[in-house]
């Protein structure tokens, strides 16, 4: 399986290494991938300071922006549209969706753009293309986490005015929930950048499904809003199993059930495989054809 | 013992040319669906069995064809070509960066590649950061930095500056930190392409020492430059590539050689290149070294008189004229000389001067030759840059001895006395 550019040690001579033309479908070197975690790390710190420097508020907008976002939702979805949300104070509702939201829409967009925003860098130096999107994932679960603080923040102010908001025992799953949430991100990420790496204008399509797939997931709503036939097809749809037990979690109120977190379990593997083959074998051609 | 490291076998890279558009998800398909009936792709270059289809030939190129050879432990190599002759394809495969698409290379120890001076830089980042992110790019760990990073920044000449983001960086700052960074890798093997040609002088000189220390502690070195001196004094085996195809592999002179003769027969026009307002007025019909018409880059054995001829016509009587001929080594002038004492009337006619050196005058070594012209008026000027030049073989003899290193040699010109 790892034979293509691994260590492979043939009979007489020994080689540390041999590369030959790609060929089979899977030959992902996890071993070189974990040699180069020190650059993973320094991504992530690299994306970190960048973006602080040469800003007014700096980081500052990773707090903002969800504010402002939840706050918009609350007027727009919840004091116009009066849309249900299970009887959990609007701001916390909202505001637990779209953080989780953006966690994994903004890795997915940052990853699909991999191949092209690295193209002169990967034309020049040589480490496992896939420390790219597993550094994004990270920096981005920084900014969730930062955000996540400022939502704990929120949602201990509400219990000290007194207002009935209860947890879940599910609540020791939640790590697990956010690392699905990344594996996602990073599967579909993977995806999306192995056909927009050939076909540029595939990125505009790839925006346009992130915000069309928002409002397929329960982020304005809750699940228990949508009508039974509708439910149905939110099965295949690991981000609403996601925002639904995130909410279960914290606010105790979603809708979940155990085979349907199970089978989007899978169906997270499943995406996650399929883009890290898709990955492995555009990181192999693309530079010839960026 | 001579331990070969890397070994190149049948390598074959092609690329596709043309743009990509919405004929290539069309042949994308069509290769994808051969693929998966397990037939031939129709769209490929070279079939399975290694042949060459003619049809494909036109919007496809070879950029490495048949390329095959042995490194050993501990040899410098120079490649060198022409543009477009498949030396930064082959150095690309050799850093994983592209794949061949047939053929394999087995490689023992760790390679590490500079290919390009800013590669894995980000300006905004201090000089200390941007060791450590080009480091571990480079393939290195955190540790093996921490130990290593006050060497790095002593060798870049960079103490000052190492807190600064690297945005304000000098050119010259970015090649030398770059270049240290790859030097104080712990890979076996090196491949530099062309990266020094930034740095001044000095720190070019400190490179090229750096690389033959690295020799030295049982390091491989592979290195591609158009700098034929460099080439020369640096490396032990020279690989000649054309085309995508192996011409030479031998010692580096030897490759330069071939290389020199064969650019002259291939691209060099009739017309030498001047520049300036005489152009019309005069025209070079030859510039011979030592009566060796035809051949570029002509070899002089050292004992040999060089003889420079410049010989064409003038269509017009130009007032107080005078050719002067300037040599070169590196881009170092070496000397001028005049066809004529004071400058008087170049005559309406054919014209040929003559400057003659002596025997042993110049060290080995590539020399280029420069011809300007001069009339009274300050208008009146004609000039070609590098348009010839010469090789001195390197040769022993006992008034060519070794020692007297340089660029010129005066035999014998010591003396000692005991008082």
């Amino acid at each position: 399986m790892f034979k293509n550019i691994s260590n492979t040690y043939p009979i007489k001579e020994e080689w540390t290494r041999i590369i030959r033309p790609p060929s089979g479908w899977f030959n992902i070197d996890i071993k070189r991938i974990w040699h180069y975690r020190d650059l993973i790390k320094l991504f992530v710190y690299r994306d970190f300071v960048i973006y602080y420097k040469q800003t007014i508020l700096g980081p500052l907008w990773w707090i903002i922006q969800p504010l402002f976002t939840a706050g918009l939702f609350t007027l727009i979805f919840g004091k116009i549209a009066k849309i249900s949300t299970d009887g959990i104070p609007h701001i916390l509702f909202y505001m637990s969706g779209v953080i989780v939201w953006n966690y994994f829409a903004g890795s997915l967009l940052e990853i699909s753009k991999t191949f092209v925003k690295s193209a002169s860098i990967f034309g020049k130096v040589y480490f496992p293309r896939m420390v790219i999107p597993i550094s994004i994932v990270i920096s981005e679960l920084l900014k969730f986490l930062i955000q996540f603080f400022i939502f704990i923040l929120i949602y201990f102010i509400f219990i000290f005015k007194g207002v009935p908001v209860t947890i879940s025992w599910s609540i020791i799953f939640l790590p697990l929930f956010i690392l699905q949430t990344a594996l996602l991100a990073l599967g579909f990420g993977m995806i999306a950048t192995s056909f927009t790496t050939r076909y540029r204008d595939l990125m505009l399509a790839i925006n346009f499904l992130v915000q069309l797939w928002m409002y397929a997931t329960p982020v304005v709503y809750p699940l228990s809003l949508l009508p039974e036939k509708w439910r149905f097809f939110s099965i295949f749809n690991p981000m609403t199993s996601i925002i639904e037990s995130f909410r279960l979690s914290l606010l105790g109120a979603g809708t979940v059930t155990v085979p349907f977190t199970t089978l989007n379990i899978f169906i997270t593997l499943l995406i996650l495989i399929t883009g890290m083959i898709l990955f492995s074998r555009v990181e192999k051609t693309f530079i010839d054809t960026v | 013992m001579n331990e070969t490291v890397i070994k190149v076998e049948n390598l074959y890279k092609e690329y596709r040319l043309g743009i990509i558009g919405h004929g290539t998800l069309c042949r994308d398909l069509q290769s994808w669906w051969a693929k998966l009936r397990g037939r031939e792709d129709p769209n490929a270059l070279i079939t399975s069995q290694g042949e060459i289809k003619k049809k494909n030939l036109k919007d496809h190129i070879l950029a490495l064809d048949n390329v095959s050879f042995q490194i050993n432990k501990n040899d410098l190599l120079g490649i060198i070509g022409s543009n477009g002759a498949g030396k930064s394809t082959l150095l690309k495969i050799l850093s994983e960066i592209t794949f061949p698409t047939r053929g394999e290379i087995k490689i023992k120890g760790r390679i590490a590649s500079i290919l390009e001076v800013g590669t894995g830089f980000h300006s905004d980042l201090t000089g200390r950061e941007n060791i450590y992110l080009k480091g571990t790019i480079l393939g290195m760990r955190k540790k093996e930095i921490d130990r290593k990073i006050n060497d790095i920044i002593a060798f870049a000449e960079i103490e000052k500056f190492i807190d600064t983001p690297a945005k304000r960086y000098s050119s010259g700052m970015y090649v030398r930190l770059a270049f240290s960074v790859a030097a104080h890798l712990d890979a076996e093997i090196l491949l530099i392409d062309e990266v020094l040609a930034v740095g001044d002088n000095n720190f070019q000189k400190k490179c090229l020492k750096k690389m033959e220390e690295l020799t030295r502690e049982e390091r491989t070195i592979i290195f591609v430059s158009h700098n034929m001196n460099t080439i020369s004094s640096l490396c032990n085996k020279g690989i000649y590539l054309k085309d995508g195809e192996v011409q030479m592999i031998s010692t580096p002179s030897e490759c330069i050689k071939k290389y020199i003769n064969e650019g002259k027969n291939s691209d060099r026009p009739d017309n030498y290149i001047f520049s300036g307002p005489l152009i019309s007025k005069i025209h070079f019909n030859e510039i011979c070294i030592n009566s060796r018409e035809g051949v570029k880059n002509p070899v002089i054995r050292p004992e040999e008189d060089i003889k420079i001829t410049l010989q064409g016509e003038c269509l017009e009587d130009i007032e107080d004229f005078k050719f002067s001929l300037s040599i070169f080594k590196d881009d170092i002038k070496v000397l001028t000389m005049q066809d004529v004492k004071e400058p008087q009337k170049l005559i309406k006619g054919s014209f040929l001067s003559e400057f003659v050196l002596g025997k042993y005058l110049f060290r080995p070594g590539v020399y280029t030759i420069t011809v300007e012209g001069n009339g009274r008026d300050k208008k009146a000027w004609i000039s070609g840059k590098d348009i010839e030049s010469f090789t001195i073989a390197e040769e022993y003899c006992q008034q060519f001895k070794r020692e007297n290193q340089g660029i010129i040699n005066i035999p014998d010109c010591g003396k000692r006395r005991y008082i």
